[in-house]
């Protein structure tokens, strides 16, 4: 994905997550779609959508043939869902929230679409994606063809996996700490008992080794908001790595939540950042004019980049953990299909090194919550850090 | 801040973490290229040259930029 696409579609994204859903809707039908516009000026737009559906078709019915492909596994599992897949063909339904410009919102349950192989309500699911259709209720999707200016129009802000998977967290984390500060007021001056235990040594090292180090003596304005990261991405991370219901939502690997937890970085840094800050960005002191003349545009690049990288790293790091356990799994299928004595055979490597990458997860769920909160104490303590005086 | 606490913070920013700092610093330096690249790249498409002049000296700039960038943040502070 180029760096202008991705900027677009972060800035998509952002929109929709913070309306409390992590899934927009253009994303993956640009391509499709400006093919089509083209189309459409010619006048000839049902010609072209029932040739594009002939080839879609052969190709869903090749998948349902019974061939394994494991970048469509994998990429199933670290994307999001309209639904939560349980078990075998048990789904958890997910409501469906809908605006579209001109019909209008619309509410229902993820479970009309019948896992994704009917329409309902003018809209039906097109990998992983909903897009509006003129077809009735109840269509084989295959015989529906996607309006492509009604799924223009549409703006999907469902309640999804990911963002059933951050109300969950937050739920979580809303209890531990509620119910952490009620000891620590019930019994102030008293040994932690229950959580306190758990949390108490992880907010003083967030508090010793992240603020106090990064940030320095104004350290206690930016604790909030650190020990909320912090503990915001490292449950999300264990999460993550839980492969049953509660867990199992990418949601730190997804690219819309580092980007908003990033975003909220930068506005702090920006807010926060005083003269001595800025004086540096726009003229660094002691230094020639000429080489200003280059510092300059780089110091105020490096300005949007650090949040930027800030969004790459936890997203690329949490991402990469589970494509590589995925695929570990991923081989016994595909080597099970060649011949079952092979699956038989590469499952026991698989399992072990799956269990290796796992407990690896486990540290590096802990390291990237921490790279992150150390980063952003980083950026915020450059900001706010008072000229020295030598 | 007490003198005492003032050489905690201080011993801790010299300890362990302070590498992390430089952990984007590869990132930051191909975004610093990237984008001086893409602004001669845009700009050559808007004056239309035969040769395309902006993209080969922006992104020269781009890389001198990027040294700058790594000097200023390994430096002594």
């Amino acid at each position: 994905m180029s760096i202008p696409n991705l900027l677009r579609t972060a800035s998509l994204l952002i929109g929709s997550l913070l309306f409390g859903a992590a899934n927009a809707q253009h994303e993956g039908h640009d391509h499709a779609t400006h093919e089509h516009t083209d189309q459409v000026e010619n006048g000839v737009v049902k010609v072209v959508a029932a040739d594009t559906e002939a080839p879609e078709l052969a190709k869903e019915e090749a998948e349902h043939g019974g061939k394994f492909d494991a970048g469509k596994l994998i990429m199933g599992h670290i994307g999001d869902e309209h639904g939560w897949h349980l078990w075998g063909h048990t789904t958890l339904p997910l409501p469906i929230i809908i605006y579209n410009t001109e019909r209008g919102v619309s509410c229902f349950s993820s479970s009309h679409f019948d896992h994704g192989h009917k329409t309902y309500g003018g809209y039906m699911l097109h990998e992983g994606d909903i897009v509006a259709t003129k077809a009735e209720d109840g269509t084989d999707i295959h015989h529906a063809t996607i309006d492509e200016p009604l799924t223009k129009a549409t703006w999907d802000i469902s309640i999804t996996k990911n963002v059933l998977s951050l109300f969950i967290s937050l739920a979580i984390l809303l209890f531990v700490f509620i119910s952490v500060a009620k000891a620590y007021t019930r019994r102030a001056g008293q040994a932690p008992t229950g959580f306190q235990n758990l949390v108490e040594p992880i907010i003083l090292f967030v508090r010793d080794d992240v603020a106090k180090s990064a940030i320095g003596p104004k350290y206690m304005t930016f604790m909030p908001y650190l020990l909320t990261a912090f503990f915001f991405i490292f449950l999300n991370n264990l999460l993550g790595l839980v492969p049953f219901f509660p867990g199992g939502a990418n949601l730190t690997g997804n690219i819309a939540v580092t980007l908003v937890l990033a975003l909220i970085t930068f506005i702090i840094v920006t807010v926060k950042g005083n003269k001595h800050y800025w004086h540096h960005i726009l003229a660094m002191p002691g230094v020639p004019g000429w080489v200003l003349f280059i510092l300059t545009p780089v110091e105020i690049l490096g300005m949007f980049l650090k949040p930027f990288v800030l969004m790459i790293r936890l997203f690329a790091n949490i991402t990469a953990g589970h494509i590589i356990a995925l695929s570990f799994f991923s081989l016994i299928f595909v080597f099970g299909e060649t011949n079952a004595g092979a699956g038989y055979g590469v499952s026991v490597m698989s399992l072990a090194f799956t269990v290796f990458m796992t407990m690896l997860e486990l540290l590096v769920a802990f390291i990237q919550a921490y790279v992150f909160t150390f980063l952003s104490a980083m950026y915020i303590g450059s900001a706010v850090e008072e000229p020295h005086h030598h | 801040m007490t003198p005492d606490e003032k050489e905690t913070v201080k011993k801790v920013r010299s300890g362990y973490n302070s590498y992390l700092r430089f952990t984007g610093l590869g990132f930051t330096m191909i975004g610093i290229i990237l984008v001086f690249c893409f602004a001669g790249y845009w700009l050559d498409g808007l004056i239309a040259w035969k040769y395309p002049v902006l993209t080969i000296a922006l992104s020269m700039l781009g890389i001198a930029g990027s040294m700058v960038y790594l000097f200023k943040e390994t430096g002594r502070k």
